[in-house]
């Protein structure tokens, strides 16, 4: 991962995390391999540093776990979004695209 | 690591983290071999994209509160390590605190049980006590603005307005001691006669209070009326002293201050009364037509209660649902002022308005709060400085301790420790050191609550109540935390504040000792001024004390016996009373050993007092004022007590009720009522205007003696003889003079009186230098624990100076050691040493000198002979603290003059 998209990574994961959870309950495994599959790999995560981010996320309440069996019948830990979580992301995508918006304003009247 | 700390260290978050990534990688690696990796490329894969397994674990264990514990619990731990590793600085600082810990803990247990704890009877919360506040408009005569004044006692016949109301208050009841002190009626069961305290209640005291008694019934409403039988319900505590837990006592039949009683109930163990600090030993009906009257009144028949003026009854209720309390005193208000106007005789004063106000009584009766809330508040500071010198104290052995650690912090720091990270972890040990301590305090609190509670009364009712319960740990846990941080903070801050490079190359104690022993100095500095407040005030009260144990008290106190009987107790009045009160001298004064005998109406030095305004026959400034003490005194009153008898005579056995009236004064009244002229033969009345047909003639004049107490000036007396006032006859004191000590002689007195009257009960006997301890017990208290605070104090002092100055002394080897090899004498050296530590001293006496002055002023209340600013007590607390402050400095600098040059010089 170079440094760029590094520095870019770290504001968003946490509302990249809440999205993907927000469409349903879901393991750590599977948030990693989504990011990546819906980013088309623009986000090449270093998969470890998710761990500290969904425990810090959990520890917020904005995300709450639960050991569950998946499909091949091994436990693993669910995360699913929190009422607040689901506040929080809506204000998180709110901002991001404001910051958009006047990022592409200034781009397109500053040229 | 062992197997079974690494076993017991594996929470379950742990198990659960490790399950959560392994899950991750399981996955990732099946995924890998499904897209056709070999395993072992898989598995590398994997890895590589999962990043540092351990420095994942790391970061989400740094995640939440779980973490937070779990490095408080890591900390502690390697505090405990820490701390064994020093016990002579953990055995003196967990001491030092648990005797700051402990004491004010033992104050809290006391100020929680006199001031704080709430009544043990239904929802006490609601309970309120009716209380009369009388304003005084100013009177031109005097300056000031009018005073207000509360009592809290009011007529019965109010008393029965009230209770039929039931609009505002509810569960109204009334209730009245039956004497002035703990000894008010004679209980005899089976033939035993002795001395128990009684209070009159009405018929709704125990349903209002919500008391259920656990055996028999309780005083009912019933009991009042007209030839309901005189019955009474007792204390559980008297239940067991005085009954054995008889179980069959419901129907027992006793006499009660001589009336054929039977006991119907026994109250729950919990409950006293309403008074806290007072154990009432029965309860009796509230009844005008039973044979009983409140305070030993002797009028029979119910003139006291239906007279509107005599205000004797204390009430309480409850405010009826659903009503704020502002309401329910409005209201009753309007209530009272109608009620007291239609039962009082005359008009109140027009510039006298009285009030009627609801005062929450949840806590019950104020007498014991306004007993003890002065000495409480003494204590309370005294202990305050003593736990403020215990932090000062922990904080200085923290400091030099710190000096040892320099190199640990350096290494750490520089290793990427968190600065926030190692304070907390600092003051971890020193929360550890200070729940030890609160733990051990504790302990000594329990202990030092009870011999507080003795100390302060001799009344065995306060040590009851006092316990250690919830709300005195959560005092104890708080004193814990706060301490902490007093002593804790300012070392850990200091500790941690390093020059990283020059602490790396340097040895111990280069660095930053001047920082260091600068805050040193300092704490060492107000410790010794804390310590200097408490010896000047424990001085101060040791100088009152002795004053007032060898003040002249006008009669001789040694070998004295001094005992109350009350004939009225076995129906006794009158003319009687005279009669039994003189067979009973005649026989004591026969006895071996007894020198002579008199009796008086009031003991000297109960704190009982008559006063009255007197007149004379001899014209007088008008506004003069007309004051005056008075006793009544039986034959032979002066030779018996020793007061000179300066004028004239004593009271003599003719002095009885048919001869011409006499009074005896003393020099203080002959002085304020007649100046320098001769008052024999003059004649004085106590009426506000001289009345020569109620007046007796001066025919003695004595020396002063003090009369209610001892810290008590002279006042004024006069002493009538007990023949001639047989209207103010009841109880009498007798004194007996007995050759040796008079406590020896007491089984033979009670024989004597036995013989005479067998349920004649003797109350409060005390001999005269006992009943003298009993007065100064408050003093003797103050005296003795300000005494013991000051050499705590002091002690905590001398360690704080010890280590702050050997800590200097092991700092300065080098510097020591090349003074030595330029040629430096050793007692050179020795004075250095030691005058840096007298330099602390006088620095802190210096500060603490003012405040001392200051904080003595504070308490001058209770100082006796001395003032504030005495002399030979300053002197002598600036003496010691010095005198100490060489002592604690003497063997650091003894041990500087014994450096080595050599040593010192290669010490590095």
């Amino acid at each position: 991962m170079d440094e760029e998209r590094s520095e870019f990574l770290k504001g968003t994961l946490d509302m990249l995390i809440l999205k993907v959870v927000a469409l349903g309950p879901i393991h750590g495994y599977a948030i990693a391999q989504r990011i990546q599959e819906i980013s088309r790999d623009f986000f090449q995560l270093q998969q470890g540093s998710l761990y500290p981010a969904l425990h810090r996320l959990e520890d917020r309440g904005w995300l709450r776990a639960e050991w569950k069996a998946t499909e091949t019948g091994r436990d693993a830990k669910f995360y699913a979004l929190t009422p607040r979580g689901r506040n929080q992301l809506e204000a998180e995508v709110l901002n991001w695209e404001r910051l958009i918006d006047a990022v592409a304003l200034i781009l397109r009247t500053a040229e | 690591m062992r197997w079974y700390q690494r076993f017991f260290r594996r929470s379950l978050t742990e198990k659960h983290l490790d399950a959560e990534l392994r899950f991750h990688l399981d996955h990732q690696i099946a995924d890998y071999i499904a897209e056709g990796m070999k395993p072992d490329e898989a598995r590398r894969r994997a890895r590589l994209e999962f990043g540092g397994l351990d420095q994942v674990k790391e970061e989400c264990r740094d995640v939440g509160s779980a973490r937070r514990i779990e490095m408080l619990v890591q900390d502690l731990r390697f505090g405990l390590r820490r701390l064994a590793k020093n016990p002579g600085f953990m055995t003196v600082a967990i001491l030092s605190l648990a005797l700051g810990i402990g004491a004010s803990t033992a104050i809290f247990a006391l100020i929680d049980a006199v001031m704080l704890r709430t009544l043990p009877v239904k929802h006490p919360e609601q309970l309120v006590q009716l209380v009369c506040r009388y304003h005084h408009r100013p009177n031109p005569a005097h300056s000031g603005n009018g005073s207000d004044t509360e009592e809290p006692t009011f007529s019965y016949p109010l008393f029965e307005q009230f209770r039929k109301h039931e609009d505002i208050l509810v569960n109204t009841f009334a209730f009245v001691p039956l004497g002035f002190t703990k000894e008010t009626i004679a209980v005899i069961v089976d033939k035993d006669a002795r001395m128990a305290d009684g209070e009159m209640v009405s018929g709704g005291y125990f349903s209002g209070l919500g008391v259920q008694p656990i055996l028999g019934r309780a005083i009912t409403d019933a009991d009042e009326q007209p030839g309901a039988p005189q019955v009474a319900v007792i204390s559980y505590g008297y239940w067991n002293s005085r009954f054995a837990h008889d179980a069959t006592i419901v129907g027992k039949a006793v006499t009660i201050g001589g009336q054929p009683s039977t006991i119907i109930g026994v109250a729950p163990p919990e409950f006293f009364g309403v008074e806290p600090g007072r154990s009432i030993d029965l309860w009796l009906p509230l009844s005008k037509y039973g044979g009983l009257r409140p305070y030993g009144i002797k009028s029979s028949g119910p003139s006291l209660f239906d007279n509107g003026d005599w205000w004797w009854l204390d009430i309480m209720g409850r405010i009826k649902p659903g009503l704020s309390p502002a309401q329910a005193q409005a209201q009753f208000e309007v209530e009272f002022q109608q009620a007291a106007a239609a039962t009082l005789s005359k008009k109140p004063k027009p510039e006298d308005s009285v009030h009627l106000v609801l005062a929450p009584a949840a806590k019950g009766l104020e007498r014991l709060r306004n007993q003890f809330s002065e000495p409480l508040r003494i204590l309370g500071l005294g202990v305050l400085l003593v736990l403020l010198i215990a932090c000062a104290n922990i904080a200085t052995l923290l400091l030099a301790d710190a000096s040892a650690r320099t190199k640990e912090i350096g290494v750490r720091l520089s290793l990427g420790a968190a600065r926030g990270r190692l304070i907390s972890q600092l003051l971890s040990e020193s929360l550890l050191l200070a729940i030890v301590a609160g733990a051990l305090g504790v302990a000594l609190a329990l202990w030092g609550a009870r011999i507080l509670a003795r100390l302060l009364t001799s009344d065995a009712s306060l040590l009851g109540l006092v316990q250690i319960n919830g709300w005195v740990l959560a005092f104890t846990a708080a004193m814990v935390l706060l301490t902490t941080f007093l002593f804790g903070l300012a070392p850990a801050l200091a500790t941690t504040r390093v020059d990283l490079v020059p602490t790396l190359k340097a040895t111990l104690g280069q660095v930053f000792g001047t920082a260091r022993f600068a805050t040193g100095k300092a704490l060492v500095i107000g410790q010794i001024a804390l310590s200097l407040i408490l010896l000047v005030d424990a001085g101060l009260l040791a100088r009152t004390l002795y004053n007032l144990e060898h003040a002249n008290l006008g009669f001789r106190q040694q070998n004295l016996l001094v005992f109350k009987l009350d004939g009225t107790q076995l129906g006794y009045s009158g003319p009687q009373l005279q009669v039994l009160y003189d067979r009973v001298l005649d026989r004591l004064r026969a006895l071996p050993g007894v020198q002579g005998a008199s009796s008086s109406g009031l003991a000297l030095l109960t704190g009982w007092e008559n006063d009255s305004g007197f007149a004379v026959d001899v014209r007088r400034e008008r506004d003069q004022n007309n004051w005056a003490m008075w006793n009544v005194v039986g034959p032979k009153f002066f030779d018996t007590l020793g007061i000179p008898i300066l004028l004239g005579r004593g009271t003599e056995a003719k002095d009885v009720a048919g001869a011409p009236k006499i009074v005896v004064v003393n020099s203080a009244f002959a002085k304020k009522f007649f100046g320098d002229t001769n008052p024999i033969g003059h004649r004085l009345s106590r009426n506000e205007k001289f009345d020569p047909g109620d007046s007796a003639e001066i025919v003695g004049v004595v020396a002063d003696a003090k009369y209610d107490w001892v810290r008590g000036g002279f006042p004024p007396t006069a002493y009538y003889p007990a023949g001639q006032m047989a209207w103010a006859l009841g109880s009498m004191y007798i004194e007996l003079r007995t050759v040796g000590d008079p406590m020896p002689l007491l089984p033979e007195v009670r024989r004597v009186i036995g013989g005479i009257e067998p349920e004649l009960p003797l109350a409060d006997v005390k001999s005269e230098s006992q009943q003298i301890a009993a007065d100064l017990l408050e003093e003797h208290m103050f005296a003795s624990l300000a005494g013991f605070f000051g050499l705590a104090a002091l002690l905590l002092t001398s360690i704080g100076l010890y280590g702050t100055m050997a800590y200097r002394v092991s700092r300065r080897t080098h510097e020591i050691g090349i003074r030595l090899a330029l040629g430096a004498q050793r007692r050179s050296v020795l004075a250095n040493s030691l005058g840096e530590a007298l330099v602390l001293a006088v620095a802190g006496i210096a500060i603490g000198l003012p405040a001392s002055i200051a904080a003595a002023r504070v308490i001058a209340n209770s100082f006796y002979g001395v003032t504030a600013k005495d002399p030979a007590t300053l002197a002598a607390s600036i003496g010691l603290v010095l005198l100490v402050a060489l002592l604690a400095a003497w063997r650091p600098a003894h041990r500087a003059t014994k450096t080595d040059p050599m040593v010192a010089l290669r010490y590095e």
